[in-house]
């Protein structure tokens, strides 16, 4: 197991033309399950894709286990990956599929044997040994991907987006099973999604991107209840956060319809955006700050509902276990310390340390 | 109804393909008296196998259809070979330098290779290859390459780029991927390029002839214009077509052994997903 690191690494496409990563600067911990997490198009892959040597930095060092790696091939490097499409071999049986990275690495065949049966056993795959890939469905295609990583027992695993290509119902299965088998392992493993349910259930440490930058990294619950920037608040979370337009005034809030003010300890003036997750709106008064407004919408999940509360000029959304009724009059309240205040142009969280 | 309009109109648009093949096969059948005697006899009152018989006695026909295999299989063995090489490398590079370089090869194979005659023949002089299998192999490769390459590159391609960088952390070494991952994995285009490369190299007429002119080294293609009767006036049209008959087979025999991978290739591809 190894600590994976990248110092001021810069990579781009196109000759120049397309910015993929601008200088990063990340420690991944070792041991650990770390999902890097963003929207597509936010430089994720391409940071494994470095980790893993099929592309070189323009500047800046990948390090495993505190030595650079940057001219280091891929199959020196002691890592395995798992890809989206699995690229398992089509022509090759899954025992061979399985064996091939063993056997090119001059193990002996009964040690190939012993490995490969051992880890088809942990996943379930022992009874298509025999078979092609495509004789197999998506979820046991993804299961003998993954046993190909597994087998070479790398120092780091990296996986790229793995569960996406299954169907909702074996992905739920299947991500428990992960986290679960890479808990036992104790793996360094470097997961890549979009889905940030994925990265929430099953990371220890999440790293946040966007526009080829990191925003964040922690722990999944440190960065959903305190993120740093706008973009993490409205990314992490099943229910999108509620963003209000409005500026501050002598620590006091003011949205920009007037409707709603509050006293806060941000000392900073000007434009900000104040954010309230729907689960930290009660549809009761006990809070400190008042809600006032109308249901226009409501949207049932299971035991739960989403309300949206048209207050004045912007419209909230409340996830509550009550049934309200729509076009009712709505009193809900929030408190000031589940307000999460960003800077209107660069999207900085604002504290009230803040200076 | 269409549909019986359709089998009409395909079974005339066959006939019309294979008469010449079923007319040559007829005459090599006809025994010589038969084959000049107007009115013209379509089908053959006695068949007979006096012409095939007097292609093998009268020249060493035998050798002829040994020279062309060993040309034409080993032209379509390098220029495979060689133009994996090519397309291999092609495809690591980015599409728009990979596409300038091929569009280069291209320009090669718009040249005749009747025009090339004269330039292969000096160049395989001084390499002291004329008359050798080698240099008409060499020859024949040169000519097809772009073809084959254009081929390859294009399957190549086509592969998923995952699958290429799974076997890079394998551990495979380049030359591990290109024959045990690309090429397996492309053998339906491999089938079709070979077919179509070997059968340009035996039907090659004028390379052959300047290349290997004694008579020894003949491909069959040379041999069979070389057929003369007793006298310059005479032209045995039967032991021409049972020549042309001859050769044929091995063709046949070829395409029908690689048809299995070409059309294992076309289902394998529509049963994806």
């Amino acid at each position: 197991m190894a600590e994976v690191e990248l110092k001021n690494v810069i990579k781009s496409f196109m000759g120049g033309k397309i910015t993929a990563l601008q200088d990063i600067n990340l420690k991944i911990p070792n041991g650990m399950f770390t999902s890097i997490l963003g929207p597509s198009g936010c430089g994720k892959t391409t940071l494994l894709r470095l980790v893993a040597g099929l592309e070189k930095p323009d500047a800046g060092e990948v390090l495993i286990r505190d030595s650079v790696v940057n001219d280091v091939s891929p199959r020196e490097r002691n890592i395995a990956m798992v890809f989206q499409n699995y690229a398992l071999y089509p022509h090759k049986r899954v025992f061979e599929n399985m064996a091939i990275g063993l056997r090119l690495r001059g193990y002996p065949e009964h040690d190939i044997k012993k490995k490969v049966v051992g880890v088809a056993r942990m996943l379930k795959i022992e009874d298509f040994m025999e078979r092609y890939p495509k004789q197999l469905s998506g979820g046991q295609q993804q299961r003998v991907a993954l046993g190909r990583a597994l087998v070479r027992e790398p120092e780091v695993f990296l996986l790229d987006e793995p569960l996406s290509n299954l169907d909702a119902q074996v992905r739920e299965v299947t991500r428990t099973e992960l986290k679960r088998l890479f808990k036992d392992l104790q793996a360094t493993v470097i997961y890549v999604t979009h889905d940030q349910t994925e990265a929430m259930m099953m990371s220890d440490f999440v790293v946040v991107m966007n526009h080829g930058t990191v925003k964040q990294t922690g722990e999944p619950i440190s960065i959903y209840n305190d993120p740093d920037h706008r973009f993490v608040a409205e990314f992490l979370g099943t229910h999108r956060i509620n963003l209000l337009h409005g500026r501050i005034e002598q620590a006091k809030f003011i949205s920009d319809d007037g409707f709603i003010v509050f006293d806060t300890k941000i000392k900073t003036q000007g434009n900000v955006l104040a954010g309230i997750r729907p689960e930290h709106i009660l549809l009761s008064t006990h809070k400190e700050i008042p809600l006032k407004g109308i249901s226009v919408l409501i949207e049932t999940i299971g035991s739960t509902h989403l309300v949206s509360v048209r207050v004045g000029e912007n419209e909230f959304k409340i996830l509550t276990a009550e049934t309200p009724n729509l076009q009712k009059q709505i009193m809900a309240s929030f408190s000031l310390h589940d307000v999460y205040f960003f800077d209107d142009q660069s999207g900085r969280r604002l504290r009230p340390d803040f200076f | 109804m269409k549909k019986i309009l359709l089998y009409i109109l395909m079974g005339l648009v066959i006939l019309y393909c294979l008469f010449p093949f079923f007319w040559t096969i007829l005459t090599a059948l006809k025994p010589s008296d038969e084959v000049f005697s107007l009115p013209v006899i379509y089908l053959p009152k006695t068949l007979s196998l006096e012409n095939s018989e007097n292609v093998f006695s009268k020249r060493p026909f035998g050798r002829y259809i040994l020279n062309s295999l060993i040309v034409a299989g080993g032209a379509t063995a390098l220029t495979l070979w060689v133009a994996s090489l090519i397309a291999f490398h092609l495809r690591s590079l980015d599409l728009k330098k990979a596409t300038r370089i091929q569009r280069g090869l291209l320009i090669g194979a718009i040249i005749p290779p009747a025009l090339l005659a004269i330039p292969f023949f000096v160049v395989l002089a001084k390499l002291m290859l004329v008359n050798h299998y080698f240099g008409l192999i060499l020859a024949y490769a040169a000519l097809n390459l772009p073809f084959a390459v254009w081929m390859l590159h294009a399957a190549f391609r086509q592969l998923p780029k995952e699958l290429d960088e799974a076997a890079l952390m394998d551990g495979f070494s380049p030359m591990g991927r290109l024959f045990k991952i690309f090429m397996p994995l492309s053998r339906p285009t491999l089938s079709i390029t070979g077919v179509l490369v070997f059968i340009f190299c035996w039907n090659e007429f004028i390379l052959a002839l300047t290349l290997m002119p004694s008579q020894l080294k003949y491909t069959v293609p040379v041999g069979i214009s070389m057929l003369s009767g007793a006298s310059v006036y005479e032209i045995p049209w039967g032991e021409i077509n049972a020549a042309v008959t001859l050769t044929t087979i091995p063709v046949i025999l070829i395409i029908a052994v690689l048809q299995r991978w070409v059309i294992e290739g076309l289902t394998t591809g529509a049963m994806k997903g």
